[in-house]
């Protein structure tokens, strides 16, 4: 398996300083853990079939302490009792802000609601950076083809 | 009304580093700048964004587009005549990238190979970033519920 080309990340001069400073912005609000854009991460990746962003992720969450068990289930968070409720609510936002195309009402009120409930105004504005820098990411990997395991190499 | 401020003004940080980001992609070299902004709106048109639905063809305008016709064709180039072959490979790659939500094998050798006939890698690499970056703009507005209003000319 081979890359389509080198990551726009890297090809585009100044692109990873620039990204980076985004994710970083997005992480900086303490009321957001790590481990929970870790978690909104994993879901996007999953969703949008970007193998280099499941991978890694999956293995980040490992790092921050989190169990084998909730990482494999997190495909299938809503048919579990091993996330709390904020993660429920950030894990169903994170599906519905990833899942934006040809959809009517993507982001149902049902959904925002139940996320504002738990968050506030500042935590979500930094949860809905965070979604859509994943998607930035999942669309460099996946229309370029990076594979999984080859990131290190390439960084 | 918004569900919240917008979270690229409401995250510290995130306005400068968006820009620096959209600046690093617009920068290379040989980039149809008119033709970008006419894939932004076409992303914007899949991801139901009223802000840049109503944003990207002033932009296009700005950018040296002169035709009404091409600006209020987009959402329907393939059956119009006034899109050129390097037109048509781009906006097939803006559809491919932007609707990669649970899709199997959702930028097909297909549509990347047409590209890649057109453009060299760096802009390659631009096109794709650019187009992450309008699906995070998108991501921002939906969720949020930024809705259109009017854009002061030149902006």
């Amino acid at each position: 398996m081979q890359s389509r080309m080198t990551n726009p990340a890297f090809a585009v001069p100044g692109a990873m300083s620039a990204l980076q400073a985004i994710s970083q912005a997005a992480q900086a609000n303490p009321a957001v853990s790590h481990q929970l854009h870790a978690l909104v991460y994993l879901r996007a990746s999953q969703i949008n079939g970007c193998s280099v962003c499941v991978d890694m992720h999956a293995a980040d969450l490992k790092k921050l302490g989190d169990t084998d068990r909730r990482i494999i289930a997190v495909s299938a968070w809503r048919e579990t009792s091993w996330f709390t409720a904020p993660e429920r609510a950030a894990l169903a936002l994170t599906e519905a802000v990833t899942r934006l195309s040809d959809r009517a009402d993507p982001v149902p009120d049902a959904i925002w609601d139940e996320a504002r409930a738990h968050f506030d105004d500042a935590a979500l504005a930094s949860l809905v950076l965070s979604i859509g820098m994943i998607n930035i990411w999942n669309r460099l990997n996946a229309a370029t083809r990076q594979i999984a395991g080859a990131w290190k190499a390439a960084a | 009304m918004p569900r919240i401020a917008h979270p690229a003004f409401a995250v510290p940080g995130a306005m400068d580093s968006l820009v620096a980001l959209s600046k690093a992609s617009k920068a290379v070299p040989g980039l149809p700048l008119a033709l970008l902004e006419l894939m932004h709106l076409r992303a914007s048109q899949i991801n139901g964004d009223g802000n840049n639905v109503n944003l990207h063809p002033r932009l296009a305008r700005a950018a040296g587009e002169t035709s009404e016709d091409r600006i209020i064709s987009v959402a329907s180039w393939r059956n119009t005549p006034w899109f050129s072959e390097p037109e048509r490979a781009a906006l097939a790659l803006t559809e491919a990238v932007t609707r990669l939500d649970d899709r199997a094998d959702p930028v097909p050798d297909e549509v990347w190979n047409e590209a890649r006939r057109h453009y060299d890698e760096p802009v390659l690499a631009a096109m794709v970033l650019s187009l992450g970056l309008v699906n995070l703009w998108n991501r921002l507005h939906v969720a949020t519920g930024q809705v259109a209003e009017p854009v002061k000319p030149a902006a």
